[in-house]
């Protein structure tokens, strides 16, 4: 089966699909072929609607998510100040007012800088030399503390020697930072976060795997689009797809793969520098 | 104000939604209790009597509507407020939550101190009259209301000043 365009009387194209069927005779010889062309205008029109309709929804998800990680802050930040116009306040209330504002609007904030990031990823543009492994470092030493507190052993395997890839440390440092958190909402009663590095031929790997609950097959395709969650009140369902984002504008990839009840294993994928152009460490 | 010792719960992931809602409560010295997930919300619910749930849609181990719907079944008198800022006032599912008396009144975040105040008392004076009625029906006559922001359909809800 073939699919090609047909042009018609009126000079417009129709997509036409074509399926060719030999005709043979009782000694097997060819003797003509059957050839039937079946006009996919229609089809194609409904695989449009699906795909703008699907958008939509996608849209709508969005729309939900932003809505309810910025209200809530916004709420937080305007409850405050409605306890402030009333009277007779104790200067401690008066205070963790001001704070509740303060911090209500920097929640906020940090929201639109993440949807900002997700929507205009840094590019590579300033690119430069960066040490893959001490960028985890630094991803690690920011939820060490939390790790601890959630009872999490962090196992690290990082391999020290040529690992550098040309990259923007910042964003990259926000990709595993991200990563970090997400293994750790899988595992809110403890378990072990395990992060590897390792080259494999021309990129280099970083494994960061969870002894959570795993992903279901059903969700595993959507774990990277914007808003999705199964966790709403623990993150905004952005950091996956904000990976995914910076990752590619990497040149890189990130996979992931997860069995229900024993765990996930994200894994990204980045193209090292050839060890001529590497700089010693 | 007695509510023969019930309490009002809230169930919300933020914790200073929890601050907020609780000094809003108290103000009008009904004792509130919290819980910051479902589980949480289920064993409170367990192990108090409740006056009223001030619930939030989206928790981290399950729906907020879903939630509500095993509440009413465990007790099917208890009004519930949805407080979200995942859902818009005239949204279809809110709607029917409202249509199915699923939930008392929903209001979007950020809300008016002084009209969840009015929905709360509302909605507890409400309670206080189906639970003195010998027929809950006969205390649901009559005044389906909306005021502002709040959309409430349950048949039983009485206003009452502050």
């Amino acid at each position: 089966m073939t699919e090609g365009n047909l042009k018609t009387k009126d000079g417009k194209y129709r997509s036409v699909s074509w399926v060719v069927s030999e005709m043979t005779n009782d000694a097997g010889r060819t003797v003509g072929f059957v050839i039937v062309g079946r006009d996919l205008t229609e089809q194609r029109k409904f695989e449009l609607q699906i795909q703008e309709s699907q958008k939509l929804a996608s849209l709508g998800v969005m729309a939900r998510g932003i809505a309810h990680e910025i209200r809530t802050p916004l709420t937080i930040a305007s409850s405050a100040a409605q306890f402030l116009t009333e009277e007779n306040l104790s200067p401690e209330f008066h205070r963790e007012c001001a704070e509740k504002i303060c911090g209500g609007i920097q929640k906020a904030s940090n929201i639109i800088e993440n949807l900002l990031r997700f929507a205009h990823p840094t590019t590579n543009t300033n690119a430069m030399l960066v040490d893959l492994p001490s960028v985890v470092q630094a991803a690690l030493s920011i939820i060490e503390n939390q790790a601890k507190a959630q009872n999490i052993e962090v196992r690290t395997r990082l391999q020290l020697e040529r690992c550098q890839i040309l990259g923007v440390s910042g964003p990259l440092e926000q990709v595993f930072t991200n990563l970090f958190l997400n293994a750790m909402n899988a595992m809110p009663k403890g378990g072990i976060l395990d992060i590897s590095t390792e080259r494999h031929g021309g990129d280099l790997l970083v494994r960061v795997t969870d002894s959570g609950d795993g992903i279901a097959p059903e969700d595993l395709g959507k774990i990277f689009d914007p808003f999705f969650t199964k966790a709403p009140g623990r993150g905004t369902g952005l950091g996956l797809s904000i990976c995914h984002s910076i990752v590619d504008q990497h040149k890189g990839s990130i996979s992931v793969d997860s069995q229900i009840g024993k765990g996930s294993t994200f894994t990204v994928k980045l193209p090292s520098l050839p060890p001529a152009k590497e700089v010693k460490r | 104000m007695s509510r023969l010792n019930r309490v009002v719960l809230v169930v919300d992931d933020d914790p200073d939604i929890c601050w907020v809602l609780e000094r809003l409560v108290e103000g009008l010295k009904v004792p509130c209790i919290r819980a910051l997930d479902c589980q949480g919300a289920l064993q409170a619910a367990r192990l108090n009597r409740l006056a009223l749930v001030l619930l939030d849609a989206k928790l981290p181990d399950m729906d907020g509507l879903e939630l509500a719907g095993q509440i009413r079944r465990a007790d099917p008198g208890v009004p519930i407020i949805l407080i979200s800022g995942y859902f818009y006032k005239d949204d279809h599912i809110i709607q029917a939550a409202l249509d199915q008396k699923l939930i008392y009144g929903f209001f979007e975040k950020p809300f008016s101190h002084k009209e969840i105040v009015a929905a709360i008392e509302n909605a507890l004076s409400s309670q206080k009259v189906a639970s003195g009625a010998s027929d809950p029906s006969a205390a649901s006559p009559l005044c389906a209301e909306t005021m502002g922001a709040v959309h409430s359909k349950m048949d039983f809800s009485i206003t009452t000043g502050r």
